[in-house]
């Protein structure tokens, strides 16, 4: 078992989903129990994952196929896991602002969150002030996340947390936002909680925030 | 035929290799599509025959290929100051201040801070004065106007500081196109004037992979419409908006800008259209857009070489170092930007004066890239090879061991023959020593604040302001 469980961690390294999820399955009908699969096996990996990116070792594109097949083995776990165990690390409502069609380093931050443990809802582009408000409504989740390209879009971003504010909803989560306009000073002029210059830096704010 | 392309061997502008570009492109076109979010846009591809589903719409390759016959080969944007019109035949290539950063370094205080009204106001007036920087931009967002008013604010504060051609982006709505033709028709004496003699151009950003920005598209309807030159700027970037191998980033590229060009030509048969392109590559380690990493190069001095293959004026993004600050990145990245792109005869680089990957602005940047992009204008301009040239028997005349410092063929010769800089430094060490060692990025600094306390641009007569303030309060609302 313990050579499986390394297998496991060998292969989510790899990027290789199918070899996962068939390991994660043989170890269960093999009677293992579900947090321990979690933990040596996929968390394991995981990290390695992230210490190896950090050391510059592994790219950003192999993170995110790592984590693809992370997923691929938490899918089976998900409804085996005990409440405490479950790596739900929070939901997140994430989309582009009203009138804004640009989506890349939203994307990106989507993937990365993703990998990070986050649930995500997209609410994809030229999102109304009145959707996030509703998304925020019906998920509950712990943090929301704006993004804008365009100078003539970001003032969006403020019409959205006042909306969210106007709804009685503001504290129920936390708010960031990104962009290549955006800033710091800006992001906080606007009431948001927080602000990030690239996708990793997002990841290290939402766990921050969400802790 | 090879299966790898040279740099070199895309001087030949026949090569096979963009035929097989084309022809991927066409695939695209025809059985991936290209979404298209303005409702207008598919109208009229539609009606042309194309194949919409949703916002996807299909091209047919005859479609295309007609189009790409209508586009016409060359024209000039001309200068409101009359003195500096650009020729855009494939003949020299003139160099652009770069757009759009949305944060400028303050020139006095050195702090960050988001971009103004007044940055682009004194970037035009600094471009207007150095002979390198051919055409002005809106060099960042005036994030200090309304929304409403922004696009026609920005081009007045570039038409008012200097009298060079002037090229615009980020024009996102039909109505914000609309404004800038009047403004500048305002100037030139009418909408038809203007049509006669654009002193203005535009390029609109297409969102890679595969689709056209909904604003964008109806605003460049809206130019060819009345005869502005229009160009379609892909940017997509590699392992993130196209797929990571560079040949695939090409046909991507190509196959945005050929579909925007066939729908403005089908609107309005024989625009002006420039085939353009900024694509980029991802810094594997984060993710980070990168204009200035070799293989960005390579791309962009392909779109060059595209452009020739269809035969259409061209905007090339170069520059947009990934630099922070002026200095010896922002100085070896954007030279190799220049270079090869200019050989393979862009008609427009676009451009110079950003660093942090066209986030950023100082007014330094500008001069030490004008520098560099006199230096290879210089290289690449013809060379006198006639036979006075030779001066052979002068050579005779002189003889072994002479010297022609004081002959009166140097002096006749002399100011034609060789240039001098702007601002590379060639003095001996004592004298640099002695004239205080100030480094480069200090003599630019000292340059911009020469030019800021001196130079005026040519002058608008003042109902010509006055026309232009009111279409400016108009368009504010």
């Amino acid at each position: 078992m313990t050579g499986d469980l390394s297998q496991i961690a060998s292969s989510l390294y790899e990027g290789d989903e199918e070899s996962v999820s068939d390991l994660v399955q043989k170890l269960l009908n093999g009677g293992a129990a579900a947090d321990q699969i979690l933990q040596e096996g996929l968390i394991a990996g995981m990290d390695r994952v992230g210490k190896d990116f950090k050391d510059g070792v592994l790219f950003v594109p192999e993170v995110l196929v790592a984590a693809r097949a992370m997923h691929a083995g938490m899918d089976i776990l998900r409804p085996l896991l005990t409440q405490s165990s479950a790596r739900n690390v929070g939901k997140c409502v994430i989309g582009t602002v009203k009138g804004d069609l640009h989506d890349i380093g939203k994307n990106l931050v989507k993937m990365m969150l993703e990998g990070a443990g986050f649930e995500i809802i997209d609410l994809g582009t030229d999102v109304d002030p009145q959707a996030f408000v509703e998304a925020v409504r019906e998920h509950k989740p712990k943090l929301v996340g704006m993004s804008a390209l365009l100078t003539t879009t970001m003032q969006n971003m403020k019409a959205t947390i006042d909306e969210i504010g106007e709804a009685g909803l503001r504290d129920s989560t936390k708010i960031i936002l990104g962009g290549a306009p955006v800033t710091e000073d800006y992001a906080m002029k606007c009431g948001a909680d927080g602000y990030a210059s690239n996708a990793a830096a997002a990841v290290d704010l939402a766990r921050a925030l969400t802790a | 035929m090879n299966s790898t392309l040279k740099l070199v061997d895309g001087l030949c502008t026949d090569h096979e290799m963009f035929k097989q570009v084309h022809v991927h492109s066409l695939d695209l076109l025809e059985n991936c599509g290209i979404r298209f979010h303005s409702e207008k846009a598919r109208q009229i591809l539609s009606d042309a025959g194309a194949k919409v589903s949703g916002e996807i719409v299909k091209i047919p390759g005859h479609l295309v290929e007609a189009a790409l016959k209508k586009a016409p080969n060359t024209f000039s944007i001309y200068s409101r100051d009359g003195k500096h019109d650009v020729v855009l035949d494939g003949q020299q290539t003139y160099y652009s201040q770069d757009g759009c950063a949305a944060h400028t370094l303050d020139f006095e205080t050195g702090q960050r801070r988001g971009s103004t009204r007044a940055d682009i106001e004194k970037m035009a007036l600094i471009s207007d004065s150095l002979d390198a920087i051919d055409i002005i931009t809106p060099t960042v967002s005036a994030a200090d106007t309304t929304v409403a008013g922004r696009a026609i604010e920005e081009l007045e504060a570039c038409f008012l500081n200097t009298g060079k051609p002037v090229v615009t982006e980020s024009v996102t709505s039909a109505r914000d196109a609309r404004a800038q033709v009047e403004l500048a028709a305002a100037i030139v004496g009418g909408e038809e004037a203007l049509r006669q003699r654009p002193i203005f151009f535009n390029f609109v950003c297409t969102i890679s992979p595969l689709t056209q920005d909904a604003g964008g598209i109806e605003a460049a309807l809206e130019f060819a419409a009345a005869g502005v030159p229009v160009g379609f700027y892909p940017m997509a970037t590699t392992g993130v908006t196209s797929p990571v191998t560079l040949a695939s980033n090409l046909a991507m590229d190509n196959a945005e800008v050929i579909s925007a060009v066939t729908l403005m030509q089908i609107a309005s048969p024989g625009a002006k259209v420039l085939y353009c392109g900024g694509p980029a590559t991802i810094d594997l380690r984060t993710g980070a857009y990168t204009a200035t990493s070799p293989e960005a190069i390579w791309l962009r001095t392909m779109v060059a070489h595209m452009s020739n293959f269809y035969n259409i004026p061209s905007i090339v993004g170069a520059g947009a170092t990934s630099a922070k600050t002026p200095g010896a990145q922002s100085a070896w990245e954007n030279t190799l930007s220049y270079l090869p792109t200019s050989q393979a005869g862009a008609d427009v680089l676009f451009g110079a004066g950003l660093l942090d990957g066209s986030n950023l602005l100082t007014y330094e940047q500008i001069v030490l890239d004008a520098e560099v992009a006199a230096m290879v204008k210089r290289l690449l301009a013809p060379v006198d090879f006639s036979p006075e040239a030779f001066s052979v028997e002068l050579m005779k005349e002189i003889g072994p061991g002479g010297v022609y410092l004081d002959q009166k063929h140097t002096v006749k010769n002399m100011r034609k023959a060789l240039s001098l800089p702007l601002l590379s430094d060639r003095d001996s060490y004592d004298e640099w020593y002695k004239k205080g060692h100030v480094g480069s990025v200090a003599a630019a600094r000292a340059k911009v604040k020469e030019i800021l306390a001196s130079h005026q641009p040519a002058p608008l007569p003042d109902d010509v302001r006055k026309s232009m303030r009111e279409l400016v309060a108009a368009y504010s609302k």
